[in-house]
């Protein structure tokens, strides 16, 4: 038969991974629970006898050790600049360059955006706006075209024929 | 000073760039990982692989070691994960499986006279491999890591409860082996 008991705590137990007052209430119970007391004697015998580092163990190779320790032993951190491998020298220098970096391109961006926009508007102006020569000259044949039409109150008088040729009134025809 | 503040020492100096705290460290744990992975793999080179795997891979995410953690759960922490790679790598696990069935259904082997400890090294090897491969992990991350059940736990991803669970019906299971291998319990 098996206690609970054991189930809840003994594992733990071995392991020192029950608080301390559990520890103190495992160890009572031990004192008057049998079947406790002999699975963890069991439980100690076998791990000192059977599952201990000589059965469990396995040497390793000698060419794997030189392997590993040639790969894994170099010099981590470059001594001269190990401060900079602190995680918090790490963390704010990240976030300055974060920063940095959101800061740089955002203000790329803008200045694109305006020049882009202040070289367009630059562009129409240049294709809209005529020369002042144009200008000038198309104003003066504005004002001869305005002086030629008949002023307000102005009698249209009608266009004489030239010499040599007879008007034909049509409706006598 | 305890082994837990020695190894932090020993880090340190690898930290540092001191290669003899690493070749400290390894040559202290380097045959309980080996033997972690062998009886994981159930093979000699993928373990020898899997080693170095683990230990470079230590080196590589060394920044993110916990000090308040245990160097060797950390360790057999990445070996776990290693070991996970693998068999999702090569995908195994089915056969790996079934290869743990088919050795629980072997007759029992005949015991010799004296129990010498060759013997008995292959009866608790021929025991631990027939445990099903998350029994075998707790309990070779126990036993050989002595690893905290809430550091298996952690590493295995599961409630305590669980690993504390599959120790149980390892130790009953290997219990059940060695019986039948002629050895009864200890005296």
């Amino acid at each position: 038969m098996e206690c609970n008991k054991w189930d809840e705590s003994g594992l733990l137990y071995m392991a020192n991974e029950l608080s301390q007052p559990l520890t103190s209430e495992f160890e009572q119970h031990l004192k008057i629970c049998q079947c406790c007391s002999n699975e963890l004697n069991q439980y100690f015998l076998e791990r000192k006898k059977y599952f201990s580092a000589a059965f469990l163990c396995e040497p390793t190779p000698e060419h794997l050790d030189k392997k590993i320790i040639s790969l894994c032993a170099k010099p981590m951190i470059p001594t001269g600049i190990g401060i900079f491998y602190l995680p918090w020298v790490k963390r704010v220098l990240f976030s300055a360059l974060v920063f940095a970096l959101g800061v740089g391109a955002g203000g790329y961006f803008t200045f694109a955006y305006y020049q882009s926009k202040s070289s367009s508007a630059y562009a129409q102006s240049k294709v809209t706006a005529p020369s002042k020569t144009v200008n000038a000259t198309a104003t003066a044949a504005l004002d001869t075209a305005k002086k030629s039409l008949p002023q307000k109150g102005e009698k249209v008088l009608p266009v004489k024929p030239p010499q040599g040729i007879v008007p034909v009134d049509l409706k006598k025809e | 000073m305890d082994s837990l503040q020695d190894d932090q020492v020993l880090f340190d100096k690898w930290m540092r760039g001191d290669s003899d705290g690493f070749a400290a460290l390894y040559e202290r744990y380097k045959n309980r990982v080996f033997g972690f992975l062998v009886r994981m793999t159930g093979d000699r080179e993928i373990a020898e692989d899997l080693l170095q795997d683990t230990f470079v891979a230590a080196m590589r995410n060394a920044q993110q070691y916990d000090r308040q953690r245990n160097f060797l759960s950390w360790i057999f922490g990445i070996a776990h994960k290693r070991t996970i790679d693998y068999f999702r790598h090569v995908k195994v696990e089915n056969e790996h499986l079934l290869d743990t069935d088919r050795s629980v259904g072997k007759g029992p082997d005949q015991p010799d006279v004296g129990l010498s400890n060759e013997y008995l090294n292959t009866v608790i090897n021929e025991a631990v491999k027939t445990l099903e491969p998350m029994q075998r992990e707790v309990f070779l991350l126990r036993e050989l890591g002595d690893v905290a059940f809430k550091d298996i736990a952690h590493i295995m991803n599961c409630p305590i409860n669980t690993a504390l669970g599959r120790m149980r019906l390892a130790l009953k299971n290997i219990r059940k082996e060695l019986k039948k291998r002629g050895i009864h319990g200890v005296q």
